[in-house]
This record gives structure tokens, C-alpha cells and sequence, in this order.
């Protein structure tokens, strides 16, 4: 086992640059997710690890030795493909044991870790099977088997459950999650599925257009996005945002959306002077948006739009004047389309971005999550 | 018998379009092979006379023994042994090299492709030009009549004087005018196997011999197969190399025409044919169950 280290990398196909300058460390049996949309530089620098991508610039650690020129076969990393590659002419066991004989392991200690990769995943009854003889989630496990039972000191998955249907992905997930208990790998799984990330991982590391935007435990990166792309990305339905100007007013400061207004919450006043009559970004999660039984003072009308039931809790769309928003309600409220209710923001969990950078003014506050 | 009649009109009231579609492929297949090859037949068993043919007869059968029929079988046979794996390991290197994307690799190509577009005969009697005693360019060359190359012979060879040398500069002519079909089917072999199991070979440690070894041969094997196929069918059947290279050492393809046209024999010829087919169809089946056992021996890893 050992930590990977990543220092100031990049990567660039000619004048192009998908990845640049990111440095990430991962300590020894921790799981991180790489997250972003497709296109954002997480399976390159993926691939960088795994040594199959050619790093342009900076420094890649495993353990302590630098592995810029090691060749992929001597890094003593494992690999699950989002096509899972397996072999297609060989058995389960043969696609489990390929690894093994190309190390030239004695027969007895190669049939004994064979074995045990084959109850780990479950696969003891497939052993003889060929991968197109298998299910989805089935070569998911050998591809798994496959790379674990070459005892890597780093796992790298890169989009392993994409290909399946979601139920199985879900179940798939959990399975992760207690193997990860199990053998106490270093992992590092690229996803662009920010709930497999959220669910999955000890830290989140979200990238965008090849750059890293915050690195944290999934509930840091929940509740103090240090971006407006971080906002957004992570959490489903996304982060409402509007944008308001900070005013200055006898009541203290209000935040001015045009169709309403908010008092400012909890972010310091202080911070957001600077941007007095200047537009700033308001995000607010759809969760903390509540839905009152009747007008109060500080409640504003909302319009309902839609209604998406998704069982346990309905996602209502609303308009308060021409602005938009998701707001997730409990189900069973018995709110209908077209019907006008009393909703009112929650003071507490205002998230302000700059209008420009898109960074969010707490960023600069040290403040416990 | 009338359910018999019955159930054909039923079939033909159901599938008349579908039978309609077949009639080309089935009056070909009548034109072409049952009509041929039922007049091979006969011919085999005629023993061709100056006013009229003699059948049934098996006169054919032992003037084969003086008709050269069993010299050329043999040279025939080291022409399929040995030109065979060397299509197949000229086209695999081909394909190997054409695999991987560079500079001007379409240009590289369509050169690639360039033996095929001329026609064999021009190539054959190039060859003659090229390999002629004494003064041809491959005996200039090694005598060293050129400066840059130093001299290798003191006297030129006469290349179409000895068996070896001349169906060898055969099955070079035809080797290189093939070379593009065999590159073609191992490309698009070589092409179709996944990037992600040489990746995921190579993050599990195999180097690159054993790459190649493990992923790419037995996934191969189906092109492989193929090319030997087809391209030993070819060699067997060969006749413009070596009825113009090599006229004074006939191969069974040679022979056929000189009894044919030579001897004005056209039983013997037609038994030589028949020969002939029984030949490929051997080496086809030895050939096939032989890449079918390697396959199941490198899958076994």
C-alpha cells in the first residue's frame, strides 16, 4: 500500500491543455474520487497515474518514488476499465491469473491468491466461464478480481460502474464501498456520477476544464462549495442561483433580486461590502427552501410549475417572479401545479459567489463545516 | 405423396418471394459448379483421342504416372509451404507497422497497395527482366557492376537454369504482388482488438513481447486463419509467375495448361484439375483444424 502524490501535473496534446497544474495527494488506504463532467481531464490524469498517459508537466509520487518514467508495469498499480476490459479468450480464472503468470509466481501461491480473488468477488462459480458468457455486473466483479489480486499498492477505477443499469449500480456501489473496508487499498476512481462520488469516497476532488476546483470530504465540498462550479456540480436537483445586488439598507444589508428580496444571512457583512450595488451570485440548496403552511412576514410567493415525485420527497419547480427555482419538498404535502405558496429561504445556508471568478466569499474565512 | 405435394405448395406460397431472391445465387451456383464440375468429371473419364474421345476409360489414369503430374505436386507443395507463412509474416509486419497512427500513414498505405494494381503479368515479365542471365540488373548488382555495392559474385547466375532460384524468384513475384491482401485482412484484425486489453496487459506487467503473445496472436488468429486460407488456395492454384518465370519447372497450375494447349490432352489436363482440387480442399482442412488447435492452445495463457 502507499500514498500517491500528485505535484503541480499537466498534461498538454500540442497546444491543447487538458490538465494543468494539479496537485492532489492521497494518503495511503484513502478513497478519492475524481469528479467532473466529461471532458474535464479526470481520466487523463488517471491515465497519468496508471502511467499509460505521458505526463507533460510536474510530478507524480507513489510512496516516495517518483514514477515519471516508470513504465505502468513496474508502478505496482491495478486498473479497472470503464469497458472492463477483460480478455475476451480467456476464462474468469485465466483473465484473474494473467497478472500472476506474467509475474511468474510459483504454481501453489498463484492457485492459492486465484482462489482467494475468486470468493472476494463471488466469482467461484463462474471460474470457468468466458466474459461473454457473463452479466454486466458480473464482469464488473472479475475485472475487480483481476486487478486485486495482483495486491496493487494503488487501485485505479476509472468509470467502473457506467455500464451498468442503475439498480446494479447501486448495489455495485455499496459492494465497493465494503471491499474498500476490506482490503484497505488506496483507490482512486474517476466518476462524472457526482452521487457515486458523494457516496463512495473520504475525500471529492471535483475537477473542470482541467483544473482542480476543491478537494474535500464529500460533506465539505456539500456545504462549503469553494466555487460556483462546485456549487453546482455537486448535489442533485443543482444549487439555485440567482443573481441579487447587496444593498444597504436601515434594516442592514438585503440582498436585491429584482422580483424580491433576502436579509443577508450568516456570511459576514464585512465580506460583502465590498460588493455593495454590484451583482453577486446567490446560491441556495433546493433543501433549504421551505415551503410554510401559510404567509409569514419574511415569506415570499412562490408559483408551482411542476411537480416531480421521486417518492420519499417531491422536487416542486417554482417561479418567485421571473426567477426560477427547484425546491425539495417531503412527498405527501399535496402541492399542485399552478397553485401559489408561501415559501421563505433559509437564512443560514446562503451561499454568495462573485459575479466574475465565481469564487465564493467565504472562501477567504477559515470557518468550521 | 399428395401431403408431400402439399406442404412444397404451402412452402412456396409462404416463401415464393424469399425463393425468388435464391434463384440468382442457385442458377450460379448450377451455372458455374454442378455444370463444371460434372463436366470435369467426365472429362477425367474420357481418353482424349485425335477424332473422338473414348469413354468411359481409365487411360487418364495411368498416363498420369509419365505426365510430370507427381514432379510438379511436389514443386506445387514446397510453393504452398513455404510461400504461405511468408505471406502471412510479410503481411502480418506490414500490418504491424501501418497499425500504428503517424505521419502520412494514408499515403503509406495507398503505396502499400500499389502491387496489387499491376497486373501480374507486367510484374512477372519484369521479374524475367530483372533476374535475366546474364545481363539482368540482380546479376549487374552482384557482380558489381555498381560502384555503391560491393561485388558479391565473380561470375552472373543464370536464375531460370536451376529449380530453386526459379520458382524462388516466382514465389517472390508473387508474394510481393499479394502482400497488400494479407496486410489488409491482418489490419483490420489488428485494428478491431480493443486498446483497453493492451492497457490493461500493460498495467498488469506484460511487456511488450508478451502483449503481443497473449492479446494480440490469439485474438488474431481468426485473420491469421484466414490468410492462410486463402492465400494457400491461391499458391496451389498460382500460374502466371511461374509460367513465366519459371517455364522449364511447371508447377501443377503450369502443367494443366501444358497438357491442356501443349498436349492437346484434355482428360489428363482434366484429372491433373481434379487433382488439383483435391489438394486444396486437404491443405484447407489441415490448414483450418491446425489454426483452430493453436488458437485453443494460446487461449489457454
Amino acid at each position: 500500500m502507499a500514498s500517491v502524490k500528485l505535484e503541480g501535473i499537466g498534461k498538454s496534446y500540442g497546444d491543447q491543455e487538458v490538465v494543468s497544474d494539479l496537485d492532489l495527494e492521497i494518503a495511503d488506504g484513502e478513497f478519492v474520487c475524481l469528479v467532473g463532467p466529461s471532458g474535464c481531464g479526470k481520466s487523463t490524469t488517471l491515465r497519468m497515474v496508471a502511467g499509460l498517459e505521458e505526463i507533460t508537466r510536474g510530478d507524480v509520487y507513489i510512496g516516495d518514488r517518483r514514477v515519471n518514467l516508470v513504465a505502468p508495469r513496474d508502478r505496482n498499480v491495478a486498473m479497472v476499465f470503464q469497458s472492463y476490459a477483460l480478455f475476451p479468450h480467456m476464462t474468469v480464472e485465466a483473465n484473474i491469473a494473467f497478472g500472476l503468470k506474467i509475474r511468474k509466481l510459483p504454481e501453489e501461491e498463484r492457485r492459492r491468491k486465484i482462489q482467494w480473488s475468486l470468493e472476494l468477488m463471488g466469482l467461484e462459480s463462474l471460474a470457468g466461464r468466458m466474459p461473454r458468457e457473463l452479466s454486466g455486473g458480473e464482469r464488473q466483479r472479475v475485472a475487480l478480481g483481476r486487478a486485486l489480486v495482483l495486491e496493487p499498492e494503488v487501485l485505479l477505477l476509472d468509470e467502473p460502474l457506467s455500464n451498468l443499469d442503475a439498480g446494479l449500480r447501486s448495489d455495485m456501489r455499496t459492494a465497493l464501498k465494503k471491499l474498500h473496508l476490506e482490503v484497505q487499498r488506496t483507490i482512486l476512481y474517476v466518476t462524472h456520477d457526482q452521487v457515486e462520488a458523494m457516496t463512495l469516497s473520504d475525500r471529492v476532488a471535483v475537477m473542470s476544464r482541467g483544473r482542480l476546483m476543491q478537494v474535500g470530504t464529500p460533506r465539505e465540498v456539500y456545504r462549503r462549495p469553494r466555487n460556483l462550479f462546485v456549487a453546482t456540480f455537486i448535489g442533485n436537483p443543482s444549487m439555485n442561483t440567482v443573481q441579487v445586488r447587496p444593498r444597504d439598507t436601515k434594516d442592514g444589508i438585503v440582498l436585491d433580486a429584482g422580483d424580491f428580496q433576502l436579509p443577508l444571512g450568516e456570511v459576514p457583512a464585512g465580506l460583502v461590502l465590498p460588493y455593495l450595488n454590484q451583482p453577486v451570485i446567490l446560491g441556495m440548496r433546493p433543501e433549504k427552501i421551505q415551503v410554510l403552511e401559510k404567509p409569514a412576514d419574511d415569506s415570499l410567493r412562490a408559483f408551482v410549475n411542476v411537480v416531480e415525485p421521486l417518492g420519499a420527497e417531491n422536487i416542486l419547480d417554482v417561479n418567485v417572479g421571473d426567477t426560477n427555482f427547484k425546491i425539495k419538498v417531503a412527498a405527501g404535502s399535496g402541492i399542485k401545479p399552478g397553485q401559489p405558496i408561501p415559501v421563505r429561504f433559509d437564512r443560514e445556508s446562503q451561499h454568495l459567489f462573485d459575479h466574475e471568478t465565481g469564487t465564493s466569499l467565504l472562501d477567504s474565512l477559515q470557518r468550521p463545516v | 405423396m399428395r401431403s408431400g405435394w402439399r406442404r412444397l405448395e404451402l412452402l412456396w406460397k409462404k416463401h415464393s418471394f424469399e425463393l425468388w431472391l435464391l434463384a440468382p445465387a442457385l442458377l450460379y451456383l448450377l451455372g458455374f459448379l454442378v455444370i463444371i464440375v460434372f463436366h470435369l468429371l467426365v472429362l477425367t473419364f474420357s481418353y482424349t483421342l485425335p477424332l473422338e474421345d473414348q469413354f468411359p476409360s481409365l487411360q487418364n489414369f495411368v498416363d498420369l504416372a509419365d505426365s510430370g503430374f507427381f514432379t510438379a505436386l511436389w514443386r506445387t507443395l514446397l510453393f504452398v509451404l513455404v510461400g504461405t507463412p511468408l505471406q502471412l509474416l510479410t503481411g502480418l509486419a506490414a500490418a504491424l507497422l501501418l497499425q500504428r497512427a503517424f505521419r502520412g500513414r494514408a499515403v503509406v498505405s495507398a503505396l502499400a497497395m500499389l502491387p496489387l494494381v499491376i497486373p501480374s503479368l507486367v510484374t512477372a515479365i519484369i521479374l524475367n527482366i530483372v533476374f535475366d542471365y546474364p545481363f539482368g540488373h540482380v546479376n549487374d548488382l552482384l557482380t558489381g557492376r555498381f560502384p555503391w555495392f560491393p561485388e558479391l559474385l565473380s561470375d552472373p547466375v543464370n536464375w531460370k537454369s536451376t529449380a530453386p532460384a526459379a520458382l524462388g524468384v516466382a514465389l517472390l513475384g508473387n508474394v510481393w504482388r499479394n502482400l497488400p491482401i494479407s496486410m489488409l485482412i491482418l489490419l483490420s484484425g489488428l485494428l478491431s482488438i480493443s486498446e483497453d486489453y493492451y492497457e490493461a496487459a500493460h498495467t498488469m506487467g506484460a511487456t511488450g513481447w508478451q502483449r503481443f503473445k497473449f492479446i494480440t496472436l490469439p485474438l488474431l488468429t481468426p485473420a491469421i486463419s484466414t490468410v492462410l486460407v486463402l492465400r494457400s488456395i491461391e499458391l496451389w492454384k498460382e500460374f502466371i509467375f511461374p509460367f513465366i518465370v519459371a517455364p522449364a519447372y511447371p508447377t501443377l497450375g503450369v502443367l494443366i495448361e501444358r497438357i491442356h494447349h501443349g498436349q492437346r490432352n484434355a482428360g489428363l489436363a482434366a484429372l491433373v484439375s481434379l487433382l488439383l482440387v483435391g489438394c486444396i480442399a486437404a491443405s484447407t482442412f489441415v490448414i483450418q483444424r491446425s489454426t483452430r488447435w493453436l488458437r485453443q492452445r494460446l487461449v489457454g495463457v
